[in-house]
């Protein structure tokens, strides 16, 4: 799973719905363990080609403060057991 | 002397509706699946007297500037234990806080049809007949109600009906259409039908307001342009339209034609466009925006407020009205010179570099301008108390954030002046989450009182629309419009200060 | 690495759009299975 979504409060309940199913047993994924790990866009950069993240991702990287991204990488290795 | 279409007057409308709530979209549907939250959802409905003084709300009406709102401290809706004892008024410059039975009056008023969709018993519809007469500026109930039946007590409703409650009180039904050709059309269902009617009550409301705040009569609109997402129509044509028509009707427009624009949530900004592309072409002279209220949308974040213990925001339609006519030397013009209505083309990527590069950069390079050159800018501006405990955290500041980026990637501004710029040029959310409601025109009425005042000369209003919500295509839509101090009223600015050099 | 993995992306309007993340991906040579954006507000 690879997300856009700049909040960690719902980033951390969607990374656990992914992987153990959905927290709050409600909805289609109550009880379904899909076993996927998440990762947001912005943990990614080493992997995307260099010119392509700078026209993509350079808006988002000046929009985003930086301890809101270190909060998104922090909440998805969490999630992710590393 | 080039002349400009100006934007004359705007205004602004909120119905408090928390009875209507439950028949938003995501209400509708969480209350079918699980009855037993109806309780709990009545008791987070706020009180009129709540909802005029809800500082957001007062600023949606102009009794506060998005400045003066930004410096109140937060939770806007539990306020200070010092905070003043009176509510402030419900009528602002711009408009007006109907309370739900005011509105039921207006809806009553806008159903048309004989026999009515809107079904009362006599005592009722005498209550809002006196309730509309009470109101300085609606004419009263119908004034062929003489000739509809009378009835004492409400015939039992066909299942279908919708009660239409005044808090424990049930004031009656609304029905689907009852022809027999209406009958299994899902499109003309009582939901639906509801939907469109609350959008030309509180359109129309606010059309009202916009006659009676620039002193002209309803017969001296030329045309009508209405800039809502509902959808007016039946199974052979769902989308027809005929809203600013019908609103135009019931405010007396009697000169006026019209139509409806579509654009999600850019309709305003593109409607506003429209309607200044027409009046400089001299098609027409005066021509009313209008955008009514969204029922889909109230309730859409209720389990969030349910689950944080605060009471539900999101419980009034919220209507604008704008008045765009030829130039008359002092109100706030709009910039249609050649690239300077932004626009996002299909070829362009959806990501947000490219669609800020269209809408944002674009214009202003036409124009010879620099991002510094625009005193105010007006994005998305949804009250944030309520994205942020939807989880959506400030839709609002995130666009102020893009936009200050933008102008750091184009070279215009430093990383570090960042924020110090965005406090300048930027504003706190203060509209409700209703689609095209929110989508930067309601700082149109702020921006035309700040330019009179001398205090900015130029605003930049950006609109986004997802129109993948169709499920037509992927793409989204960007509108942006650029409107600027009256020239005529700056040289006379200059004239006043020369004679008194004098 | 990303060549050759498979990603389900998920994107919102107002922080970042799913085509944005599914351009990243392809560069790096990921294969998109599914992609969508939300409109939350």
């Amino acid at each position: 799973m690879v997300v856009g979504f700049n909040q960690p409060g719902s980033l951390k309940i969607m990374a656990q719905t992914f992987r153990h199913g959905d927290p709050s047993f409600a909805g289609p994924l109550a009880g379904v363990a899909l076993g996927l790990d998440t990762y947001h866009i912005l943990e990614l950069k080493e992997e995307i080609p260099a010119p392509v993240w700078a026209e993509q991702m350079a808006i988002y990287e000046l929009e985003i403060e930086e301890t809101t991204i270190a909060t998104i990488t922090t909440t998805l290795r969490e999630a992710r057991g590393q | 002397m080039p002349s400009y279409p100006v934007i004359k007057s705007a205004a602004y409308c909120l119905a408090h509706v928390p009875d209507l709530v439950r028949y938003g979209s995501k209400p509708r549907r969480e209350l079918a699946r699980q009855p037993e939250l109806a309780t709990k959802l009545a008791h987070r409905l706020r009180s009129y007297d709540e909802a005029v003084r809800y500082p957001a709300n007062q600023t949606f009406i102009g009794n506060l500037t998005p400045e003066t709102l930004a410096a109140m401290p937060r939770p806007w809706f539990r306020p200070a234990a010092d905070a003043g004892a009176t509510t402030p008024p419900a009528q602002g410059p711009f408009g007006e806080i109907v309370d739900q039975e005011t509105f039921y009056g207006l809806l009553r008023r806008a159903d048309v049809l004989q026999p009515p969709l809107f079904v009362t018993d006599d005592k009722h519809r005498q209550r809002l007949a006196a309730r509309l007469a009470a109101h300085p500026l609606l004419p009263g109930l119908n004034t062929d109600s003489t000739q509809l039946p009378t009835s004492p007590s409400l015939a039992p409703p066909p299942s279908s009906a919708l009660p239409l409650l005044l808090g424990d009180e049930l004031y009656g039904y609304f029905l689907g259409d009852q022809r027999a050709e209406g009958h299994d059309d899902e499109n003309l269902a009582a939901h639906h039908l509801l939907e469109n009617l609350c959008t030309k009550a509180s359109g129309s409301l606010a059309l009202n307001w916009l006659l009676h705040r620039a002193g002209i009569e309803p017969e001296q609109i030329d045309f009508v342009i209405s800039c809502g997402e509902e959808a007016c129509g039946d199974r052979y044509q769902r989308g027809g339209g005929g809203m600013a028509k019908a609103m135009a009707e019931l405010c007396g427009c009697a000169n006026a034609s019209g139509l409806d624009i579509k654009n999600f949530c850019a309709a305003p900004a593109s409607a506003i466009i429209m309607a200044a592309a027409l009046i400089q072409a001299g098609v027409h002279q005066r021509i009313a925006v209008v955008g009514g209220g969204s029922l889909a949308k109230l309730g859409m974040k209720f389990q969030a407020f349910l689950d944080h213990g605060m009471p539900i925001l999101d419980d009034s339609l919220a209507a604008m009205a704008f008045l765009v006519t030829t130039d008359d030397a002092k109100s706030p013009i709009i910039r249609l010179d050649p690239g300077a209505v932004g626009k996002v083309p299909i070829a362009a990527s959806t990501s947000d570099e490219a669609v800020f590069r269209h809408y944002l950069l674009a214009p202003l390079a036409a124009l010879g301008l620099k991002l510094t050159d625009i005193d105010r800018f007006a994005p998305e501006l949804q009250n944030p108390e309520i994205t942020e405990f939807a989880g959506s955290g400030d839709v609002t500041k995130k666009n102020y954030r893009k936009i200050a980026a933008m102008a750091v990637l184009a070279g215009q501004l430093g990383k570090e002046e960042m924020e110090a710029w965005i406090s300048r040029v930027g504003m706190v959310g203060f509209a409700p989450t209703q689609g095209h409601i929110p989508s930067a025109v309601p700082y149109l009425g702020h921006a035309m009182a700040a330019m009179e005042h001398g205090e900015i000369k130029r605003a930049m209003f950006l609109a986004r629309a997802s129109i993948f919500l169709n499920r037509c295509t992927s793409l989204l839509d960007g509108v942006s419009f650029i409107v600027e101090q009256n020239p005529g009223s700056a040289r006379q600015d200059e004239n006043k200060r020369n004679s008194r050099e004098e | 690495m990303l060549q050759g993995k498979k990603a389900i992306v998920f994107g919102e309007r107002d922080d970042i759009s799913g085509t944005t993340i599914s351009t990243c991906l392809r560069a790096a040579g990921c294969e998109i299975l599914y992609e969508a954006t939300a409109c939350f507000v």
